[in-house]
């Protein structure tokens, strides 16, 4: 038969409507088979056939190119295999592998990688399977590669030296199992094609009748090569290109990237024809429009700003990575959307909450060291962060199950770091079983409210808990099987769907995951020569199977119906135009996209073998990006650009190298360089609105806070508390009158408060045997029993267990040596020190207002030295003291603080202004309070620092330094008490409670309250 | 700054961050140093660090704290190594710690010279160098500014040039605090105004008012994006799917070969190319062989698979698309085969009749003039002629 001439569809105009009336004038438009390199095409193309032909008839059949190998595959010869998936595959590598290197256990060993552990093997199990395909597919068989080991993993370099019998192995391997790879099905039918075409017989009888026409296909496989050659010379089959006009009328004026189809026509010494293209005249170029933004989303902003709601039809929106599809989604959910496009089932929140629970178990521990088999022990994070998922978070019904979950949640919180699962479960008991107390508490206060649907939904969500956390955290405890695996996902999938119900309606995307997995993932483990056997696997091994399949499996979004903008991948684009379209993110990244870097196969090695390397997925993406614009009518295109990194997680983009040629022909064209905001290319203008500045966050008081404020000061107060209340107003309402508590979490760093406890204790001891004695100075052998008292009491305490190992070996060498010098610097002072008190607790009065107030607190040491007592406060924090200037009648606030009246409220900054000059009320309290002892009268007060600034460490910070004996008396006299007076007195009677911002605010609990 | 959020958010996925509690850990702990990104195009004052500008050119450069000195054992200060009671410990270089220390600092210098050299050079008509002076009591400001790199520049390059200028700047008037601390008249009124409201937030209350309208609930849209919906709760293996799977292997069946042969070979391709449960197609073997090797054995089946074109979409008169199973062509007319698995009640059911008249009365109105129609009943072995 005489080999028909190629079709070719000039690509400055769309090609599935000529491609319509092409088929339309075949002789037998019903017996004509097209074949497509994907899908999609067939639908628009029956779509256009029946705008073209109206009323009934019959449509060409259609095949992707997937469809149309099964479908010759059958009139092969030879046996009919099974189609090994790819973890087949693996697995037979690995065995492969083991038996090669079998006599080599050294050298792995050397390698640090046993052989036999299939976990680690799973990556380079998958690199060596898509390498073996390449190897089939090309029809090469591999030689043993020798390279340096220096420019490698060493275990790929072991693997490439041995390459030749791993594949030979492989092979075998296959052939033994009955099972065929992709790769190899399509060498076999190459060979059946080219043996056809030198019989001139014809093996494929379903055609025999038909018109073929191989239609929009660029770069060949050799399958592809070996079929369509086969169909063309012998079948009478008809090319169709969509590609550059020049191809039949100037070659010379070919664009680069219709250069492939140039070399298909010189390869098979084929003629070319144009098509008899529609009635609209061809465009030469698109009306082009390029714009960049600062990121992803002032992209999807600026698109979002473009589309208009109305003016959908012929519009798409072509994403170049699968990534972008949600953020797209989201940025134009005002508008009507469909999807054609594949994602990642890896990305999903389902893989995510498979996530979870395998690494649950990756960081749990035994229950009991010595029988592990009695159950694991769980982080509290791992947990944390399996009860975070949303799809638990979502299932029945919503808000009883999230009322549970946060009460479980703040019990895991307080609880020891690891928990199990009989735990976590008693824990959810205890969580339910508070909340539907507190509803019949509820309903005996007001009996309208009761009813029985509440607590009914509270039970609901103890069953399922139940079943949730038995198949998110026991069911994954014993695994061993692949056909565990399967099963326990199986009951997981059955159980999302049946009590998520409705849920599954709304959430159309999460909807399509769980089909996947339920339809492709987990059979496709199942259906495995290892899901036969049987083996005992192990945990690990399988959640790295898992791991693949789930990194492997792409959920296909069907557009349907065909409505509103099409939302659709650069590949799935193959053979569409549009009348608008946008392209999203054209960046270097993913037009053309940068080498996947092959630990195993380095690509430029890849070249040298004669395998597909980057190179040739540069053509296929130019070719698709090129004809993509180039039929389309308007286009849009966005890409990223920014003087660098900015945040902390993105990368610097580069526009891609086409928009760079585009703008390269017009600089041609006009000969001058194209400036930012002259047409076609324009910048992103998304002017930040400038964030409010917020003021001092305050509570004002009322008629019920201040009662509450009466009935606690009607007590004794704390000294802390008025302390705090100086620090900050708004922070005292909260924990003091409110009485709310921080919750108290699993400590996992440093933990400050229990170490100046610590420090505490041990001084305490300490000094308690120099009770009453006069020091004046200490020796080796107190220096010895002050850090050995601090190792012993370290070692006893709760935080030996629960600090990090390096936190806890610094305070263990830290502790005892900045107690010494402490001790060293009381000697070094040559005074006499007599101890006359520790840890004494005071209480005293004072009258403000005619009211009598009652103050307590506790002094940590109190001693007599030359004369002079001195109550002294231990500080394991950074202390402030107020400088001397402070207590001068002409500091100004003294007179503020005489004039201040709660009613008029003129100097609202007066207690803050009071805080930053005096710091803390803690040192004037004591001296307030021991200044009319019947024992002993104190002269001045002073904090011990033992951390801090250089100059301040182990140095005793007195108040009333620098004070001579007259100023002392004074200000202890006169002075204090008015302090104490006036801050009662603003306690009492000011109008709000204020936020104090300042440097505490970084350590205060109620922080996310104040919007700090 | 919520676009930007976005932006984090999905980025934050991409590197991993892809569970609540996991990203809240990392923006505790590093959110605090995400900012706010331009194009580089930006008709704006471009306001960058000395290291962003470094290679970069502009007319006008102003450095605000063009002349900062360096501080040893800062935030960047390195680590070194020393010895502890024989053990090798890792802290931050401080003063304390002599010589290592100093030369740290000595390398600093020369480092923030060369970053101060790259500021000054920035500018190719105007540069404005901002001094600052930060008057601390009982210090010598003389000497402060001594000190200062731009003392030793002024010193060494005195300014020579036209316009060229060294202005000390007055000392603004110290901003009052108190109004930071006021609460906006609108929002003390709302305050007074609200009973139950018993503390304010005064920047967000604005917001609110002006954000009254009601939102529609989050991913409203979601649920009418146009996609194809499949339903994960259909059972994985039912009659139907069963059907689907016979009439898959019907394509497969080589009629050069016994009925049995076909039957199996046919059954055993399917299998290797389906989507559905093996193991309970496998179950159906023994049945789905009798039902295969049936067909194959009819005399007429061998034509009509040979000149018939499986799935063939038909469209009616408004466009819909139709699937028949078998289009079988002759020369003088059409013959329409369906197949059905499973045992109706009567022969030929009413449904499929109709289902096969509909498919015979598109192909009359296509114009084709001779239309047969044949509903091939498998499992029960019946041929039904329409």
């Amino acid at each position: 038969m005489n080999s028909k001439p190629f079709n070719i569809f000039s690509w400055h105009q769309d090609f599935i409507e000529p491609l319509a009336r092409f088929t339309l004038n075949m002789p037998n438009p019903a017996r004509t088979i097209i074949v497509f390199p994907n899908a999609r095409p067939a639908r628009f193309l029956h779509k256009k056939t029946a705008d073209l032909r109206p009323g009934p008839g019959i449509m060409p059949r259609c095949y992707s190119l997937q469809e149309f190998f099964a479908r010759l595959q059958l009139y092969m010869p030879g046996p009919l295999l099974k189609p090994a998936g790819q973890l087949d595959s693996i697995m037979l590598l690995h065995q492969a592998v083991q038996s090669v290197f079998a006599e080599e256990r050294g050298l792995t060993k050397k390698l640090n990688f046993p052989l036999d552990s299939l976990e680690l093997f799973i990556p380079w199990g998958k690199r060596l399977n898509a390498l073996m395909e390449d190897f089939i597919s090309a029809e090469k068989t591999p030689s043993n590669l020798i390279y340096p080991e220096t420019e490698l993993e060493p275990f790929a370099a072991l693997l490439l030296g041995g390459i030749s019998e791993i594949y030979q192995r492989y092979l075998k391997l296959l052939e033994e199992n009955e099972l065929t790879t992709p790769a190899q099905t399509g060498a076999r039918l190459a060979r059946t094609c080219k043996t056809a075409e030198n019989t001139q017989t014809s093996p494929f009888e379903f055609l025999a009748e038909a018109d073929v026409v191989i239609a929009g296909f660029h770069l060949l496989s050799p399958p592809e090569e070996a079929l369509f050659h086969y169909l063309w010379k012998q079948e009478g089959a008809e090319i169709c290109l969509h590609t550059d006009p020049n191809l039949c009328s100037d070659p010379k004026k070919l664009h680069w990237a219709a250069r492939e189809h140039e070399k298909w026509l010189h390869r098979w010494r084929a003629d070319s024809i144009p098509a008899q293209n529609a009635e609209q005249p061809p465009r030469l170029r698109p009306n082009l429009k390029i714009y960049e933004g600062a990121d992803l989303h002032s992209q999807i902003y600026e698109l979002s700003s473009l589309i208009k709601t109305e003016q959908t039809e012929g519009t798409a929106v072509v994403l170049p990575k699968s990534e972008l599809l949600l953020p797209t989604l989201h940025g134009l959910s005002d508008k009507p959307m469909n999807i054609s496009m594949g994602y990642p089932l890896g990305r999903s929140p389902l893989a995510s909450l498979l996530e979870s629970a395998l690494l649950l178990q990756e960081n749990a521990i035994p229950s009991h060291e010595e029988t592990p088999d009695s159950g694991l022990r769980y982080h509290w994070r791992d947990m944390l962060r399996l009860l975070h998922q949303p799809y638990l978070r979502m299932l029945g019904d919503v808000s009883a199950l999230r009322r549970a979950i946060a009460g479980i949640e703040a019990r895991i919180i307080e609880k020891h770091p690891y928990i199990s699962l009989p735990e976590l479960k008693s824990i959810a008991e205890l969580a339910i079983h508070a909340l539907l107390e507190e509803e019949e508490n509820q309903f005996s206060l007001s009996p309208e409210l009761a009813g029985e649907s509440n607590s009914n939904s509270l039970k609901t969500c103890r069953e399922l808990l139940e079943q949730a956390f038995n198949l998110l955290i026991g069911g994954w405890e014993q695994l061993n099987t692949l056909p565990e695996l399967c099963s326990l996902l199986s009951e997981l999938c059955d159980f999302l769907i049946k009590s998520g119900e409705k849920l599954w309606d709304r959430f159309l995307l999460d909807r399509e995951y769980l089909f996947r997995l339920k339809r492709s993932t987990i059979p496709a483990m199942s259906e495995t020569v290892m899901f036969a056997q049987n083996a005992l696997l192990g945990k690990r091994p399988l959640f790295a199977i898992l791991r693949t399949c789930l990194e492997g499996e792409r959920v296909p979004f069907e557009a349907s119906p065909l409505e509103g903008i099409q939302i659709i991948g650069m590949l799935e684009s193959r053979l569409l135009s549009f009348k608008n379209l946008y392209i999203l993110d054209a960046g270097e990244d993913s037009l053309p996209g940068l080498s996947a870097d092959d630990p195993l196969l380095p690509d430029h090695l890849r070249r040298e073998l004669g395998l597909p390397s980057l190179f040739e997925r540069e053509k296929i993406v130019a070719h698709t990006f090129y004809r993509l614009i180039f039929s389309s009518e308007n286009v849009n295109i966005f890409y990223q650009t920014g003087s660098g990194k900015v945040g902390l997680l993105d990368d610097k983009k580069i526009r891609s190298r086409f928009i760079e040629e585009l703008i390269w022909e017009m600089e041609k064209e006009r000969g001058k360089i194209i400036e930012t905001n002259e047409p076609p290319l324009f910048s992103i203008k998304i002017q930040p609105g400038s964030l409010p500045k917020l003021s001092a966050p305050f509570i004002k008081r009322t008629a019920e806070i201040n009662r509450a404020v009466a009935a606690w000061s009607a007590n004794h107060i704390s000294s802390s508390s008025l302390d705090i209340y100086l620090k900050c107003p708004l922070r005292f309402f909260y924990e003091v009158i409110a009485g709310l508590a921080p919750h108290d979490q699993t400590p996992e760093g440093d933990d400050p408060a229990a170490v100046g406890e610590l420090v505490h204790k041990v001084l305490k001891e300490f000094f308690r045997e120099y009770s009453g004695k006069t020091i004046t100075g200490f020796d080796n052998a107190a220096v010895g029993r002050l850090r050995k008292l601090f190792s012993d009491r370290l070692k006893e305490d709760e935080i030996s267990g629960t600090l990090p190992y390096d936190s806890l070996f610094m305070l263990s060498e830290a502790g005892p040596f900045r107690l010494e010098k402490y001790l060293e610097k009381i000697s070094n002072d040559n005074s006499a020190i007599q101890v006359i008190a520790l840890e004494i607790r005071f209480e005293t009065s004072i009258v403000v207002n005619d009211r009598q107030y009652t103050l307590q607190g506790r002094a940590d040491r109190i001693d007599k030295r030359d004369g002079e007592v001195l109550v002294l406060d231990y500080k394991t924090g950074n202390v402030g003291i107020p400088k001397p200037e402070f207590w001068d009648s002409a500091n100004p606030l003294w007179e503020r603080m005489r004039l201040w009246k709660p009613e008029d409220d003129e100097d609202p900054t007066i207690l803050s202004d009071l805080q930053e000059e005096l710091h803390s009320l803690q040192l004037p309290l004591y001296l307030f309070a021991f200044n009319n002892n019947l024992d002993f009268q104190a002269t001045d007060a002073a904090f011990v620092s033992f951390s801090g600034a250089e100059k301040e460490r182990y140095q005793e910070r007195k108040l009333l330094d620098k004070q001579d004996e007259s100023d002392k008396a004074r200000i202890i006299s006169k002075k204090i008490p008015d302090l104490i007076i006036f801050v009662l007195r603003h306690l009492e009677g000011s109008s709000t409670f204020a936020a104090h911002p300042g440097k505490n605010c970084s350590h205060c609990a109620w922080r996310a309250m104040c919007g700090q | 700054f919520l676009l930007r959020f976005k932006e984090i958010l999905h980025l934050a996925e991409q590197e991993g961050l892809s569970s609540l509690p996991a990203f809240l850990e990392w923006w505790n702990e590093n959110g605090h140093e995400e900012k706010l990104p331009m194009t580089d195009s930006v008709d704006a004052i471009r306001i960058m660090t000395i290291h962003k500008a470094k290679g970069l050119q502009f007319p006008v450069v102003i450095l605000p704290f063009g002349t900062n000195t360096p501080k040893g054992g800062g935030r960047h200060s390195n680590i070194i190594e020393m010895d502890m009671n024989g053990m090798r410990l890792q802290v931050n270089l401080k003063k304390e710690l002599g010589l290592p220390y100093y030369e740290d600092l000595a390398r600093q210098t020369v480092e923030a010279v060369n970053v101060i050299y790259v500021a000054w050079t920035r500018a190719v008509e105007e540069l404005y160098i901002f001094d600052p002076l930060t008057v601390k009591p009982g210090r010598n400001t003389e000497k402060q500014r001594n000190d200062s790199l731009l003392a030793m520049l002024l010193e060494n390059f005195p300014l020579s040039h036209d316009g060229d200028e060294h202005r000390v700047g007055e000392a603004p008037t110290p901003v009052c605090n108190d109004s930071e601390m006021q609460i906006p008249e609108s929002n003390a009124d709302a305050a007074l105004h609200s009973e139950n409201d018993c503390g304010q937030r005064p920047g967000f209350v604005e917001q609110n008012n002006a954000l009254a309208k009601p939102s529609p609930s989050p991913m409203a849209w979601l649920p009418h994006l146009k996609i194809f919906r499949n339903n994960p709760a259909a059972p994985v293996f039912d009659a139907a799917a069963r059907g689907t799977f016979i009439h898959q292997c019907v394509q497969y069946l080589n009629f050069d070969i016994s009925p049995q042969d076909a039957a199996r070979r046919a059954f055993n391709h399917a299998l290797s190319h389906t989507d559905l449960p093996r193991a309970k197609l496998a179950g159906e073997e023994e049945s789905a062989l009798r039902a295969l090797a049936w067909f194959a054995s009819l005399p007429q089946a061998r034509q009509w698979l040979k000149n018939g074109i499986a799935e063939q979409v038909i469209i009616d008169e408004t466009g819909n698309n139709l699937r028949c199973d078998l289009l079988v062509y002759s020369d003088s007319q059409i013959t329409v085969v369906d197949f059905k698995t499973g045992i109706p009640a009567e022969f030929p059911s009413p449904e499929h009749d109709r289902q096969v008249r509909r498919y015979m009365d598109i192909l009359l109105k296509a114009g084709n003039k001779n239309v047969n129609g044949v509903l091939a009943y498998l499992d029960a072995q019946k041929l039904v002629q329409i």
